[in-house]
């Protein structure tokens, strides 16, 4: 292949990406103002209920909590600073008061168990949370519920126990500050933490 | 034209009085991170109130008394919802303690009771406090008491003051004199910070004390039945861990960090134990430890979620929150010196969702959060007859918590996108109180015991 076509074909792909980017970042600004954190824009391509756009969506999440990554140092080859890889999604999300993980979150969880089976050194934290809704010592116990359900998926997929911290905060950590359906969607979630 | 002309001047002079108040309010922002400081807002009396009046206490010395007692006795009482003091310009007299009262004037007034009082300095630092409610028909009187006090308790003798007409007038013993725990939260939208803060102040909002300050959550403040102590949830370690901390010196120590969840401490009312949620054997389960030796007694066994313990005031059951039957329900189970001492039982069947309850402090009732059409409301729950009230109409509320007397229910809800506290009388009767913060949100309000004189 000639660098010509590479270069051609790498344009074509990423065009639609950073069609999305944005079109997500817009209806980020239209349902949640008082967004405060970049994971965000990762859970609004999720909202659109489509695995592969959910991971383009989650384009700035890992790329730009990954400090390497964000210094344009150069690409280490670890899958995990590869922000086109699906390890780049390290949020999922649930419906109310459920604890099931969704067909995107198995995919997401699926890579990064194979991932953690390749590095068994790696330890990760499993951080459960929960929209405001309801009282708060039952949303911690709900919480950790939705950890523990990512941590046996995990497990299952081969992962060591050892390799996984599961740890809840309930209601007391959300990522987006209103009180609407939009910003429970975001704060209903998992978080993998490397 | 004039008209035009005051019109304009009206516009002209509002505009640095609003400046001078944004700066005001922007300085009180910048000034004061601190301090969480409560706000009190009065949202208006009630018709239905009985009228009383509380004439300014009088005060020898030339300018005012340290402490406006009369005006804390008749916010405190206006507050109960249960009662209406006269404003200050419908008395039509100022009577002295044991001097000439004109009876027939006060027959005028709405008012059936009349207070009168005084405040007078004794020596240093100490006053003398003395007040005297009298039927404004029989004219005789109905109770006095007198205080000898230091200038920083004359708030409390307010207090104690309005609890003994409350006492008086209803038959039931008043609950200002008391304090409650609550948790604020403050977002800083630039650094994504937040701070959480741990206080304590008096049942009216006032003479707020930092507990706890921290960037991580705090959680569940719980008062040890003597009111010297309180449990809560710290997550200052990146997990939540229950400490013990003592309000006089701050001294605290942990109790439970256990491995997953340590939480929803709740003191028996013995003093000598506590409820608790922990997941240390895989999920959320109650127990009960015995605070001086930490030895752990498990009570609920289930693979779903059992959480937010409440003691029943003789100690002999405890009322849970747990999903075994799918959605959040209330249970109870009765408890011993072994623990367990029966299986749990069922309380709650209407709705798909009724949870966080706590008793009442006579033990009929217990007070719950239910999902109603989707919202989240304050109900009470007879036990006897299984009758669900639901108190409130607002829809992100949590944390009831009874007053000690068992006629208020204060709770944390929502209004404006901002955390709030709100009180409601036990018969659903709107209180015209409300507590919040200049900025951030308050919420998990904890009501104290009555404290010890």
């Amino acid at each position: 292949m000639t660098k010509f076509l590479k270069t051609f074909i790498l344009l074509i792909m990423i065009t639609p990406l950073l069609l999305l980017t944005a079109c997500s970042s817009t209806s980020e600004d239209e349902t949640n103002n008082a967004a405060v954190e970049d994971r965000t824009e990762g859970a609004a391509g999720t909202q659109n209920g489509e695995g592969y756009e959910g991971q383009t969506g989650g384009y700035n999440d890992s790329g730009m909590g990954d400090d390497s990554a964000m210094n344009g140092q150069s690409y280490s080859g670890d899958p995990l600073s590869d922000p086109n890889s699906p390890l780049s999604i390290r949020t999922i999300y649930f419906d109310y008061d459920s604890a099931q993980i969704s067909t995107e979150g198995q995919s997401a969880l699926n890579a990064h168990a194979e991932y953690l089976s390749l590095y068994p050194d790696k330890v990760i934290t499993i951080e459960g949370h929960t929209d405001e809704r309801g009282t708060r010592e039952y949303n911690l116990s709900l919480g950790e519920r939705r950890a523990h359900v990512v941590a046996d998926f995990m497990m299952a997929s081969g992962v060591s126990a050892q390799q996984m911290k599961v740890t809840s905060y309930g209601e007391e950590n959300p990522v987006a500050l209103d009180h609407n359906e939009s910003a429970w969607q975001l704060n209903r979630r998992v978080e993998l933490i490397y | 034209m004039s008209l035009e002309a005051t019109k304009h001047m009206k516009l002209f002079t509002l505009k640095p009085i609003s400046a001078v108040i944004l700066l005001l309010i922007y300085l009180m922002f910048i000034s004061s991170p601190a301090y969480a400081v409560l706000e009190v807002e009065i949202k208006g009396g009630f018709q239905s109130a009985n009228p009383i009046a509380i004439v300014p206490f009088a005060w020898p010395r030339s300018g005012s008394a340290p402490t406006d007692i009369a005006r804390i006795v008749r916010s405190d009482l206006a507050r109960s919802g249960i009662f209406s003091p006269l404003k200050l310009n419908q008395l039509p007299e100022r009577p002295a303690l044991g001097g000439n009262i004109n009876f027939d004037r006060w027959k005028n007034t709405a008012a059936e009771q009349l207070v009168i009082g005084a405040i007078t300095p004794i020596g240093q630092d100490l006053y003398e406090v003395k007040f005297q409610m009298l039927d404004v028909f029989s004219r005789q009187e109905m109770v006095a008491y007198r205080y000898t006090v230091k200038k920083n308790q004359l708030r409390r003798v307010a207090h104690q003051i309005s609890d003994k007409i409350y006492a008086k007038l209803t038959h039931t013993r008043g609950a200002f004199d008391t304090l409650i725990a609550y948790v604020v939260v403050k977002n800083d939208p630039g650094s994504k910070k937040r701070t959480y803060t741990l206080a304590v102040a008096d049942s009216d909002g006032f003479g707020e004390q930092i507990i706890l300050k921290s960037r991580k959550p705090i959680m569940s403040p719980s008062w040890s039945p003597n009111g010297k102590r309180l449990a809560y949830v710290s997550f200052e370690k990146d997990r939540s861990i229950i400490y013990l901390q003592e309000l006089k010196t701050g001294q605290r120590k942990v109790l439970a960090q256990f491995k997953g969840i340590n939480s929803a401490p709740a003191f028996s009312p013995d003093g000598k134990r506590l409820a608790l949620t922990l997941s240390k054997d895989g999920n959320s389960e109650i127990y009960i430890m015995y605070i001086a030796s930490g030895v752990l007694q498990r009570i609920t066994n289930h693979y779903s979620i059992d959480t937010e313990p409440s003691w029943s005031s003789d100690g002999r059951s405890i009322i849970f929150t747990s999903d075994r039957a799918g959605k959040p329900q209330i249970y109870q189970i009765a408890v011993g010196p072994q623990g367990k001492a029966g299986n749990p039982r069922r309380l709650t069947y209407e709705g798909d969702y009724n949870s966080n309850a706590s008793y009442s402090p006579d033990g009929k009732n217990i007070t719950l959060i239910t999902r109603v059409q989707g919202q989240y409301r304050v109900a009470t729950l007879e036990l006897d007859t299984g009758y669900l009230q639901v108190l409130t109409h607002s829809s992100l509320d949590e944390s009831p918590s009874y007053a000690p007397n068992g006629k208020m229910i204060l709770y944390a809800t929502e209004l404006r996108g901002r955390g709030i506290l709100e009180a409601i009388a036990v018969d659903g009767r709107n209180l015209p109180q409300r507590l919040r913060v200049l900025s951030g949100d308050v919420r998990e309000p904890a009501w104290s015991p009555y404290r010890s004189q």
